[in-house]
């Protein structure tokens, strides 16, 4: 077939038969199909679940922008426009969950991310003869990242409650028990104590691994051009730092405006919502528990644009003030 | 080199922090373990504050008779079995045709599938999807949303890109078909790759409180991570302890001990594996942060 083809377009050239070309396609994705079906095979099932699990919810996003009912679905449900949002804007608690979410993700932000970049130089520090101490400081410091939220959370009630670990030690000390669990002016450092204590070291291992890129032979030259430890930490180590800082910065801003559900809800009771009720929860608590679906997706669309402009405006800033010129994109 | 090896007393304080640093880090695990194996009487009396008082197992004895721990014990580990398979196997169907130049929808797929790492439909929409599919209170909901990650996709196919072209033409040459190169060949030489994100996604599972939480009502399908919640956040005693817990300071106390034994098994798979599989977790950041 494909032979008859050429040699007729061999003949007339100046007018390609419509139907060759057609014929020559036809015929390549048979061979295609011919060549590959087993990989066509292997692939269908993922692209099935993808378009299942990550594609279609995308679909059922626009009852943000409807009047969703159970009984006519996500299809049948009345457009409404932007009224969803526009209800958010004019909602009570708006302020206040917007307010504790920025707050909240604010502090976590500015005491969590710079504290891995200050162990990694201490542990940098650590002489190369001790280098078993430092194997295991750095194993210990790993381990509470695969601790479940559930458990710290869970745990820090036992540890903070008016007998618990934390008030005999405050007892022993100041002869008094603090309230802590259910106060609103302990919410905040308990959160963010709780994300410290998880974090630090396991967001170490990647400025950790950025300083083995670091050529021993600066810190010799800056030795012997005696630089004292101070100046080779800000001359040497920060420097060879600064790549990752600036990538682990725009990819952590965002999460100013995306607090951790996990976390914020199992913390929080309704006694310290004022300070505890953030975005993530009240849209768990409006949408599923009191089945307000659209303007429950409509808060959390709003919420995710929200983080996205966030990166955006970010990797904008860090491109201006870098030399380079570079950001992440 | 001389000052490099010559400790000085920013050293002695460095290292006073780190260690003072790794015991914080280990001071709530040892305590829990602690007030887990006490004698009931030190427990009661608050004695215990750092190792353990007397020992004693009957709150372990407790839980292993609570047939409500018991079975979200059994659901947890089924969870990360199945979750954990269905990633690996997802990988592997994926990262395989997405490598093979030969494999002409190799761009586009990626490309389309390379959207979910951005874009997400939020919690609402994904529930009402799933409830529509009929998901809801399965152990589906749980085991097979996980596993379509592009993410891991991406690293295995990283991983298949580094294994030498000639491997795979012999083997064709060979008559091998794509689903025995993909068994014989490929398998056997990502294993490092797929460990470490099994791991990674067998962590993941069975510390997930957020998904079980959304999806299953059905006390039957509850993973540990939802009997830690009511037991220690909600202080309901369930089926662990009979009677009225709060009526005496020991029946109090032995709650007390129930709970801590329950984190502590749940705790004890990944304190167990971990210091053997560490370097895989480092590995894996890594290679994910390089390739991000």
């Amino acid at each position: 077939m494909r032979e008859d083809v050429t040699t007729g377009a061999a003949l007339v050239p100046e007018i390609p038969d419509p139907r060759s070309r057609l014929h020559d396609w036809r015929g390549r994705l048979e061979r295609e199909f011919r060549n590959n079906w087993q990989l066509y095979v292997m692939i269908l099932p993922v692209l099935v679940g993808f378009f299942l699990f990550r594609f279609y919810p995308l679909y059922g996003l626009q009852i943000a922008f409807k009047d969703y009912n159970i009984v006519a679905g996500v299809r049948g449900s009345e457009w409404v426009g932007l009224e969803n949002f526009l209800k958010f804007f004019e909602d009570p608690f708006f302020f206040r969950v917007v307010k504790n979410t920025v707050v909240l993700g604010f502090w976590t932000l500015v005491i969590s991310y710079p504290l891995p970049i200050v162990f990694a130089v201490l542990l940098n520090e650590v002489k190369q003869q001790h280098g078993l101490f430092k194997r295991v400081t750095q194993s210990i410091s790993y381990l509470p990242h695969f601790v479940a939220v559930v458990v710290i959370v869970g745990l820090m009630y036992d540890f903070f409650s008016t007998d618990g670990i934390v008030n005999q030690m405050a007892v022993a000390l100041t002869g008094e028990k603090w309230r802590i669990l259910g106060s609103s002016a302990w919410f905040r450092p308990l959160y963010v104590g709780s994300v410290v204590w998880q974090g630090v070291g396991w967001g170490s291992i990647i400025y950790l691994a950025a300083l083995t890129g670091i050529p021993p032979e600066l810190y010799e030259a800056a030795i012997v051009d005696g630089a004292s430890r101070w100046q080779r930490i800000l001359y040497v180590t920060l420097p060879g730092l600064l790549p990752v800082i600036s990538v682990t910065l725009i990819l952590s801003v965002s999460s100013i405006v995306s607090v951790g559900f996990e976390r914020a809800f199992l913390l929080q009771q309704p006694a310290t919502y004022s300070v505890s009720d953030v975005i993530a929860t009240y849209v768990y608590r409006r949408g599923l528990i009191k089945f307000d679906f659209s303007y429950g997706a409509a808060i959390g669309f709003f919420d995710s644009i929200v983080a996205f402009a966030l990166v955006v405006a970010a990797n904008y800033i860090v491109k201006r003030t870098n030399e380079d010129r570079e950001g992440l994109w | 080199m001389h000052t490099l090896r010559k400790m000085r007393l920013f050293d002695y304080l460095n290292y006073l922090f780190l260690i003072v640093f790794s015991c914080l880090m280990l001071y709530p695990l040892l305590y829990v373990f602690s007030i887990s194996v006490s004698d009931g009487e030190a427990v009661w009396r608050q004695s215990v504050k750092l190792f353990p008082i007397g020992f004693n197992v009957e709150a372990y004895e407790a839980i292993a008779r609570a047939n409500a721990v018991v079975r979200a014990y059994r659901n947890s580990i089924l969870y990360t079995v199945l979750g954990t398979s269905f990633t690996l196997i997802v990988c592997l169907l994926a990262a395989y045709p997405l490598s093979e130049p030969r494999f002409r929808l190799r761009g586009p797929i990626s490309l389309i599938l390379g959207l979910t790492l951005f874009f997400s439909a939020g919690l609402i929409p994904t529930y009402l999807t799933y409830q529509s599919y009929g998901l809801l209170n399965t152990i589906w909901v749980i085991t097979l949303p996980v596993a379509f990650n592009f993410w891991f996709i991406i690293l295995v196919r990283a991983n298949i890109s580094t294994i030498p072209r000639e491997l795979k033409d012999a083997a064709r040459v060979d008559g091998a078909s794509d689903f025995r190169i993909l068994l014989q060949i490929i398998v056997p030489l990502s294993k490092p790759i797929l460990a470490t994100i099994a791991l990674f996604v067998a962590v993941a599972i069975w510390n997930d409180f957020f998904n079980p939480l959304l999806y299953l009502n059905n006390s039957e399908k509850f993973p540990l991570t939802i009997m830690l919640r009511r037991m220690l956040i909600r202080g309901a005693t369930g089926e662990v302890v009979q009677g009225n817990y709060a009526d005496t300071l020991q029946a109090k106390a032995f709650f007390r001990q129930v709970k801590m034994a329950t984190v502590i098994v749940t705790l004890g798979p990944i304190l167990l594996v971990y210091p053997f599989v560490q370097k895989y977790f480092v590995q894996g950041t890594l290679v994910g942060a390089i390739k991000g």
